[in-house]
């Protein structure tokens, strides 16, 4: 790799992109000027509100007929005007009173007989003046209240002490400094995700499929500058970039903290940001992979695009799961273990949180500094390796038709890959809202909405209208039968994996009771109220037609034409995983989905996948309803299985199958090739 | 100078679904020649140039630039070649002496031989008046300007100019024919691929006719001529397609 060609493409791509007022503004602008505007403005905003209901005086109604003795304490609160009123309640509600105080009876003599006198502060809880009213009159009370116990206990000659057995006191031992760390190490990494991909956002676009769009991709490649120079220069740009409005962000918001730090203290009390040197050095050398991962997988993305539009589109909902692992971070209880230190992000994330409240390890830091840059070695691949691919680099945008009539949709083999993806967001959101629903007004007829209303037909309609042949996409082949047989026992040792990963993954997160019953509606017949094979038509049957259509039919279709065999397996899997919109059953979902991609993808027939799902599922719903043999029973019993897992012999003669399955398909598949070509 | 044989591209568009845009074809172009490539839109032209531009890589056959194999040494072919087509437009944003600068530097040019051969072009071509601004406040013809530029400042021995005065008027397009025919007389190959069948007839010392990705004929335009019993060049470049489609029939 020659350095000066490098160094050409950064330098002239730095111009470039600087002189772009988007870039300007996007980077420089928004840390630099909205920071402190907000803040000041915002700060200053809160002083002024916060000032005005302190000194406001509130208006409080009683009932014409309440007892003097509730005027009089009421008087004594300080800021509290108290007027009677026939209809107090009304006027509350109509804001004319910021609360009202209402008690039964002649107070003095219920007191003196020793009785509790029972008194209501009515206030609006959507009124920010009401609830402040109520808090003084409740502690204007309290007040009272203290005052009549120490006489009362006094009259019969006890100590305060006596109606207070236990004194608790909860005593915080967390300096002001760790628990500003707290707060601000939840925020930060999703913070600096959000800085870090706004930063590479708009680079990675514009040197990318902002390139291709303006027709100078081609002229770069004239030039003797090698694919490997090319990417590196541009990736480095994007990385300088990124970093840039990292730190400028992260700049412009300390000292905007720092400035407004002492206004923050007198209004919010305790709060200090103990930073020291080291940490700060820690957190900049940790952000540098962070930065290094979202620029190259940024890039790696955008350059599928065939415009900036396009890439935007591509770019949004990946920006929106890249910052999914930064808020699972910030939910309070989750920590840097050995297995969170492999999560993208997430680790990231979790060692700001350690680092800002003092609890960072070397091994920590170290783990994470190593995880994140494997993930960012990686992308960088994944961007050289797309770069490689002429068809990747000099594709043009063709664009929908300006019309969305179905006449002018040219008619196609196979959809384009922004098709698919647009079924696939319009299937999610389709199964979010109208699933959801269906389901939990009716299980097992929402599932069957589900599975044939919302993913199946969707499918046929839109490649219908979009003209593109249904038969080809589909992959709707009888399959070989070598092929037909390999997916039946490798659906079967699948069962086996999935059980085994299942106990794994509940060692590390228990399955929430919630989830386990809402399964079980499901699939148990007892409480489903289905006969087993009706059971099985709905829960087993339909899923594996209808979500392989989605997935292993259409989606598959248009991710294989432009990324690798195994990039597609993995993809078209993740997509299944987070369609199941479980965090739970996302591992295993997507780990099911890989492999039944894989299979379509080797046997060219969507069939295979519909055999292998169908005997997942079924062998499931068999397993927990006790209705297989009473051998195979043992190895699905729920206590043994949590405690030991599945029997190594078994693991093993699954492997075996599984293996064996892979070489005859590969053998058939290179076998079809040599007759095809 | 430049070889090719037997060059194919197939596009794959997916599951069997082929496009074959360049199909075996076979030619050369010693240095101080002007080879045409006539041919309609959607033939095959800018394809085939890519190829020879290292740009794409063939499905099958080979072709040599300056007795390099294309698919040995691609790097060092696109040292010695000038690749100019209507996909390999200038930055917009940055001036058109930048974009010579940045160029000359990828080419391994020195900044003095940079400075030395920009200060030539801009005098040959007559660009003082817009050399120093944006690309994209240039018209198209002084954009045309600057992407010529871009092509001669390495000086390379070989040109592939895939319709470089597409949209121009006559006057600049005079300009640039004139700077294509003295980069000719300086002994340089050149491949110039075109639909204009006047600027062939001009220009081009051989030509060959390509449609639907075959070369149909080539030879001096004397020799198409006669090949066909056609009157003008146009006339032979018809009567080739009418007995390919004949044959095809």
């Amino acid at each position: 790799m020659n350095l000066r060609v490098v160094t050409t493409i950064l330098r002239k791509e730095l111009v470039d992109l600087l002189r772009d007022k988007r870039t300007l503004i996007l980077m420089v602008g928004v840390p630099i000027v909205l920071y402190p505007v907000l803040f000041i403005f915002g700060s200053q905003a809160a002083v002024i509100q916060r000032t005005r209901i302190e000194k406001a005086v509130f208006q409080v109604g009683i009932p014409r007929d309440a007892d003097p003795t509730l005027k009089e304490w009421l008087k004594r609160i300080p800021q509290i005007s108290v007027q009677k009123f026939d209809d107090a309640e009304s006027n509350l509600r109509q804001g004319k009173l910021e609360a009202v105080v209402v008690s039964e009876g002649n107070l003095e003599s219920r007191l003196a007989s020793g009785e509790s006198v029972p008194i209501e502060v009515r206030y609006d809880a959507t009124d920010v003046e009401s609830q402040e009213a109520a808090t003084r009159i409740a502690e204007g009370l309290k007040k009272e209240q203290e005052t009549l116990l120490q006489a009362r206990l006094a009259g019969v000659g006890l100590k305060s002490d006596y109606v207070q057995p236990l004194k608790v006191e909860r005593k915080n031992v967390a300096s002001s400094a760790k628990a500003t760390g707290t707060v601000l190490g939840m925020i930060l990494g999703v913070i600096m995700v959000i800085m870090l991909g706004l930063g590479a956002f708009y680079p990675a676009i514009d040197l990318t499929a902002g390139e291709k769009e303006r027709g100078t991709f081609e002229t770069l490649l004239s030039t003797p500058a090698t694919k490997h120079e090319i990417v590196t220069g541009k990736f480095l740009t994007v990385l300088c970039l990124s970093l840039l409005t990292g730190l400028l962000n992260l700049g412009s918001m300390v000292l905007t903290f720092a400035f407004q730090l002492g206004q923050l203290k007198n209004q919010i009390g305790q709060f200090e940001i103990d930073l020291p040197p080291h940490v700060v050095a820690t957190i900049l050398v940790v952000l540098t992979p962070l930065a290094f991962f979202i620029s190259a997988i940024m890039m790696s993305i955008a350059v599928f695009a065939r415009s900036f539009k396009e890439a935007q589109n591509f770019m949004t909902p990946f920006f929106t799961l890249l910052m999914f692992p930064a808020i699972l971070a910030a939910i309070p209880g989750t920590t840097l273990t050995t297995a969170t230190q492999l999560v993208p992000v997430m680790n990231v994330s979790l060692l700001f949180k350690d680092l800002l409240i003092g609890q960072a390890t070397a091994q920590g830091i170290l783990a994470v500094l190593v995880s994140t840059t494997v993930y960012a070695l990686l992308a960088l691949a994944a961007a050289v390796w797309v770069f490689q691919r002429e068809e990747v680099i000099l594709s043009q945008e063709r664009g929908l038709p300006l019309t969305l009539r179905r006449g002018e949709f040219v008619r196609r083999r196979l959809p384009t890959p922004g098709m698919v993806l647009t079924l696939f967001a319009a299937s999610l959101i389709l199964v979010f809202y109208a699933g959801t629903y269906a389901q939990s007004r009716s299980p097992h007829v929402g599932l069957l909405i589900t599975e044939w209303l919302l993913i199946f037909l969707p499918v046929i309609l839109f490649f219908w209208y979009t003209r593109v042949d249904i038969f080809t996409a589909l992959s709707l082949r009888i399959p070989s039968l070598t092929a037909a047989l390999c997916s039946i026992a490798m659906g079967f040792a699948v069962v086996i994996f999935s059980l085994q990963l299942s106990v794994w993954q509940n060692q590390v997160f228990p399955i929430p009771d919630e989830i386990a019953k809402q399964l079980e509606q499901i699939v148990k017949v007892d409480q489903a109220g289905l006969n087993i094979v009706v059971l099985i038509a709905v829960a087993a049957l339909s899923p594996a037609i209808c979500e392989e259509t989605l997935f292993r039919g259409a989606i598959l279709s248009g991710v294989r034409q432009i990324l690798p065999p195994w990039t597609t397996w993995i993809a078209v899997g993740a997509l299944f995983g987070v369609f199941h919109i479980s965090l739970h059953r996302m591992l295993i979902t997507g780990l099911l989905g890989v492999f039944l991609t894989y299979l379509v993808w080797r046997s060219d027939s969507l069939f295979t996948g519909m055999i292998a799902h169908f005997i997942v599922n079924a062998t499931s719903i068999l397993a927990v309803n006790e209705r297989l043999p009473a051998p195979m029973l043992r190895w699905f019993d729920e206590k043994q299985l949590m405690q030991y897992g599945m029997p190594p012999r078994l693991l093993a003669a699954a492997g075996i199958i599984l293996i064996l399955g892979i070489v005859m398909l590969e053998w058939e598949g290179r076998h079809r090739r040599e007759n095809d070509g | 100078m430049i070889r090719a044989e037997q060059l194919s591209k197939i596009f794959y568009m997916g599951r069997g679904n082929t496009v074959t845009a360049v199909q075996d074809a076979t030619f050369s172009v010693s240095p101080g020649e002007i080879f045409g490539l006539l041919g309609p839109n959607g033939a095959g032209k800018t394809t085939l140039l890519r190829m020879l531009a290292t740009i794409i890589t063939p499905t099958s056959g080979y072709c040599w630039i300056d007795g390099l194999r294309a698919d040995q040494a691609p790097d060092r072919i696109r040292r010695q070649v000038g690749f100019l087509s209507g996909n390999t437009k200038l930055y917009g944003r940055l001036t058109g002496r930048e974009v010579l600068r940045y160029f000359g530097r990828l080419h391994g040019m020195s900044d003095a031989d940079i400075a030395r051969r920009t200060g030539q072009q801009v005098r040959l071509l007559d660009m003082s008046d817009f050399i120093d601004r944006r690309c994209e406040t240039l018209s198209t013809g002084q954009t045309q300007k600057v992407s010529i530029s871009r092509v001669l400042l390495h000086d390379p021995p070989v040109l592939i100019l895939d319709e470089p005065t597409l949209g121009l008027d006559i006057l600049t397009s005079r300009t640039i024919l004139d700077f294509i025919l003295d980069a000719r007389n300086r002994g340089r190959s050149i491949i110039y691929s075109t639909h204009y069948m006047t600027e062939a007839e001009l220009l081009c010392d051989r030509i060959a006719l390509i449609h639907r990705g075959r070369l149909l004929a080539q030879g001096t335009q004397e020799e198409l001529i006669a090949a066909t019993s056609a009157a003008s060049l146009q006339g032979a470049f018809l009567a080739l397609v009418d007995r390919k489609e004949d044959a095809t029939k």
